[in-house]
């Protein structure tokens, strides 16, 4: 998606309180969360990404943090549950778009182990559709 | 417990509810400005802040009604956060504060909560009785600037 215009949409989807877009490219779902995600909004993104996994031809998730500058332990669990998810199904996930704040969630949780970052979708998109 | 209590005190008192979580973080924050914090010790004190005030909603109240109290005061260069509940508290304090230790794995619940708070803290402080309720102390320093202008 062009920058302008995706920035346009994420300025409505926050206007009406929605504090995930999902975007699927291909065999990939991204999930991005529009609003810090904590407890009360890790209830939303969980249902609509769930939603878009269990519609099927999901295999690899990727995680884009690029809008949020706030993640608590809520969001840990948010993406382990997704990741148990697509593993089932031999799929992966990665993320890109971290930064300074939500890194050092990550880190402390150790959910780089299963989650590696990176600069930007396009690399992640790339990493996710090599086999391995 | 003293040490735990400075002066300038601040009280809110909110429904249990996840829409305040972010309130509460706001509110956190905005006190310590005070103190000239940098980007990262605001970052810490909202993520503990959301940690202790998540878990009531959570735990403490079960997704019931209820009221929340967080209490802010300040000494020095320390903030003191404290945020109390009167939900179904804790049996073994110890074994909750344990890293990854959950007992609501059925809400994806990660049992990192306590962790961070001690990670993004100088201080915690749990006390707990069961059918009471819950207190979560927490002590943060905040660096003073040396070039303060
Ligand atoms: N305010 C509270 N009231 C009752 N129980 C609590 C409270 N805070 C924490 N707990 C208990 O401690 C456990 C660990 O808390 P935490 O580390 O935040 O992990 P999580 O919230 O992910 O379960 C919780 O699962 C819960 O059993
Ligand atoms: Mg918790």
């Amino acid at each position: 998606m062009e920058e302008r215009k995706q920035n346009n949409l994420v300025q409505e989807e926050r206007a009406k309180e929605k504090s995930v877009l999902c975007e699927q490219k291909g065999q990939i779902l991204i999930i991005m969360p529009l609003m810090e995600l904590d407890h009360h909004c890790a209830v939303q993104v969980r249902t609509e990404a769930d939603e878009r996994i269990d519609e099927g031809r999901i295999q690899h998730l990727l995680f884009d943090f690029s809008k949020i500058t706030f993640m608590d332990s809520s969001g840990i669990g948010v993406i382990m549950g997704r990741y148990k998810k697509v593993l089932f199904q031999g799929g992966r996930i990665a993320c890109c778009g971290v930064g300074k704040e939500v890194d050092r969630i990550l880190t402390l949780s150790g959910l780089y182990r299963i989650m590696p970052s990176y600069p930007d979708r396009a690399s992640a998109e790339r990493a996710l559709k090599e086999e391995r | 417990m003293e040490e735990f209590r400075g002066g300038n005190e601040v009280v809110v008192e909110f429904d249990a509810r996840s829409r305040n979580e972010g309130f509460a973080r706001l509110v956190a924050a905005a006190y310590a400005a005070q103190l000239n914090p940098t980007l990262e010790e605001i970052a810490d004190i909202k993520t503990a802040v959301s940690e202790a005030v998540t878990n009531a909603v959570i735990h403490g109240y079960e997704g019931k009604s209820g009221t929340i109290r967080m209490c802010l005061t300040q000494a020095d260069s320390d903030i003191f956060i404290e945020v109390s509940d009167q939900g179904v508290g804790i049996e073994n304090v110890l074994q909750a504060m344990e890293p990854t230790y959950t007992t609501r794995p059925d809400m994806e619940r990660s049992g990192m909560g306590f962790a961070f708070m001690e990670a993004f803290t100088d201080e915690l402080e749990v006390s707990s009785e069961k059918g009471k309720g819950t207190t979560v102390r927490m002590r943060k320093h905040i660096m003073p600037l040396e070039n303060a202008d």
